[in-house]
C-alpha cells in the first residue's frame, strides 16, 4: 500500500475500486485467447468479453459498440482522430487550453498542407463559442477542443460548438481526458469524435484509452496491420472497430476498464461530481486567504473538480517537491500544456493542481490546506 | 415447424458484428454462436455466426439492426 495522500487524479487515478486489478488477473487466466484470432473457444471468448466492455463504454458516450475504440490512452485516441480526419490538409481551430496531445499532433502537420487557428477560452461560454465561430474558414475541416482544462478545470462550451460546427459541416474533435467520468458526455451532443483516457476518471488501468465516434467524418487509420479479417488482402480493411485496432488489444486492460466503468455507472457521475466538488469548495475555503496565494478560477467560469494555484512566487515544482516530501502527491510545472500556460500566463512558474477522486475525504483536504499555509510561510 | 430447426451460417465483416448479431439473435430467441466462416464462403480469415431458427427471420432482424451479412448458405 502507498502511503501518501494521492491528489494527482488528473495524472492518472489512483486507488482504482478493488474490481479493477481483480478483473485484470482473472483476464490473464481466463481469457488466454486473441480476441478476433482464430476461431477456437478461447479466442471467441476473449472476443465477446471485450465487446462487452465495448458495449458499456459505447453506452456511457451514446455510441454504437463498433463505432468505439479501444486505444493505448488518450493521446493515441486524439492523434488518431485529428489525424485521420484532417488527412490531406485543411484549417484547424484548437482553444487556448489544449493539451500537447492535441497541440502538438497539429504542429507536426503544419508543414503538410495543415494550418491552425488558436480561439481564446473566455470567461463567458458566449464569448469563447464567439471566439471560434469568428476563426471559421472555408477550409475548416476540424475543431478540437478539451471539454475540460487539465490545468485549470475550466469547463468549455463543447455543446455549443458541438451546434455550431453541425450548423457550419465541420467535425468536432473533444478530448475527454479530464471529463469521462466526471460530466456526462454524448455523441448526440457534444461532439462528433470523443476521445479519452480510461485511467483516469473511469477508474481503468493505464495503458487504455477510448476513440468513440458517430461515424460521420472517416478516420484514416494511424496504423495498419492485423485485424483478424480479410487476412489474404492488403489494404486495411474498413470496417470499425477493427480498422482503427491493428494488432492484439490489451485484453486484461480493457476488462479492468469495464470494471471501472462500471463503478462509474453504480456511483453516477452527478455523485462523483458533486463529492469531488464539494473537496474542491473546501480546498478553496481553506487556502484562498493565505498572503500571496493565487488561485487560477474565474469569477463566472465553470469548473470540473480541479483547482490550480500558486503560493507566492514560489516555482510550483518546489511547492509540489515540499508537499510531496509531506506526504501528498499534487502535479506541479506545466501539465504538459504548453498552449494553456501561455495564455493564463504562467510560463514562469507553472501551477500546482489539485486534483482529488471519489476516494478522497475532506479530512485529507484540511490536512493539505494546513501544509499550504506552512508552505506559504517560507 | 421447419424453420424452428432451420441452420444458418451468415458471414459477418468482423468478429466485433459477429458478436453483436449473436447478442441480438439470442435476445429475440435465436439459437447462436459465433463461429471461424467456412471457407466456402470467404476467403481470409473472418467470423460468422451459425444460427438456429428462420433463416428470413434472422436475416430481417440483421438487417434492421444494420448488420451486413456477408454471405450466407443453410447447413
Amino acid at each position: 500500500m502507498i502511503n501518501m495522500i494521492y491528489f494527482d487524479n488528473s495524472a492518472t487515478s489512483y486507488p482504482k475500486p478493488a474490481s479493477v486489478p481483480q478483473a485484470m488477473a482473472a483476464a490473464v487466466v481466463q481469457l488466454g485467447g486473441n480476441p478476433g484470432r482464430g476461431g477456437h473457444s478461447m479466442a471467441v471468448n476473449a472476443a465477446k468479453a471485450v465487446y462487452g466492455v465495448r458495449e458499456q463504454a459505447a453506452e456511457m458516450f451514446g455510441a454504437q459498440p463498433e463505432n468505439t475504440v479501444f486505444t493505448v490512452n488518450c493521446t493515441h485516441a486524439l492523434n488518431t482522430a485529428i489525424k485521420g480526419v484532417v488527412n490531406g490538409g485543411g484549417h484547424i481551430i484548437i482553444s487556448s487550453m489544449e493539451h500537447n496531445a492535441v497541440s502538438r499532433p497539429i504542429y507536426a502537420m503544419l508543414d503538410n498542407g495543415v494550418s491552425c487557428s488558436v480561439a481564446r477560452a473566455a470567461e463567458s461560454d458566449d464569448e469563447t463559442v464567439s471566439n471560434f465561430d469568428k476563426l471559421i474558414r472555408g477550409d475548416t475541416k476540424a475543431i478540437v477542443c478539451t471539454a475540460v482544462s487539465n490545468v485549470t478545470g475550466k469547463i468549455l462550451p463543447v455543446e455549443q460548438l458541438a451546434k455550431l460546427c453541425r450548423e457550419k459541416g465541420i467535425c468536432l474533435i473533444c478530448d475527454a481526458a479530464q471529463a469521462a467520468g466526471v460530466i456526462p458526455l454524448s455523441l448526440d451532443t457534444s461532439a462528433d469524435i470523443i476521445c479519452t483516457a480510461g485511467h483516469k476518471g473511469l477508474f481503468g488501468p493505464s495503458g487504455t484509452g477510448l476513440l468513440i465516434t458517430n461515424g460521420r467524418y472517416p478516420i484514416t487509420p494511424l496504423m495498419e496491420g492485423g485485424t483478424g479479417t480479410t487476412s489474404l488482402e492488403t489494404a486495411q480493411p474498413d470496417i470499425m472497430p477493427e480498422r482503427l485496432e491493428s494488432g492484439t488489444v490489451n485484453v486484461p486492460g480493457i476488462m479492468g476498464l469495464g470494471k471501472g466503468i462500471g463503478f462509474v455507472k453504480a456511483k453516477g457521475i452527478d455523485n462523483i461530481h458533486r463529492k469531488e466538488e464539494v473537496l474542491c469548495e473546501l480546498f478553496i475555503d481553506r487556502i484562498k486567504n493565505i498572503d500571496g496565494i493565487k488561485i487560477y478560477r474565474e469569477k463566472e467560469g465553470k469548473y470540473a473538480p480541479i483547482v490550480a494555484f500558486n503560493v507566492g512566487d514560489m516555482h510550483s515544482d518546489d511547492a509540489a517537491q515540499y508537499l510531496g516530501e509531506h506526504g501528498f502527491a499534487l502535479r506541479g510545472g506545466y501539465q504538459c500544456a504548453a498552449v494553456t500556460h501561455h495564455f493564463l500566463g504562467t510560463l514562469d512558474c507553472g501551477v500546482v493542481r489539485f486534483s482529488p477522486s471519489v476516494f478522497n475525504n475532506e479530512a485529507q483536504v484540511a490536512r493539505l490546506a494546513d501544509y499550504v499555509k506552512k508552505l506559504s510561510l517560507f | 415447424m421447419r424453420s424452428k430447426h432451420e441452420k444458418t451460417v451468415f458471414a459477418m465483416s468482423s468478429v466485433t458484428y459477429a458478436v453483436k448479431a449473436q447478442s441480438l439473435l439470442r435476445a429475440n430467441g435465436f439459437g447462436c454462436e459465433v463461429i471461424r466462416t467456412p471457407k466456402d464462403l470467404a476467403k481470409g480469415c473472418g467470423y460468422s455466426i451459425m444460427v438456429i431458427g428462420s433463416r428470413e427471420n434472422a436475416e430481417q432482424l440483421l438487417q434492421r439492426a444494420g448488420i451486413e451479412i456477408k454471405a450466407s448458405r443453410a447447413i
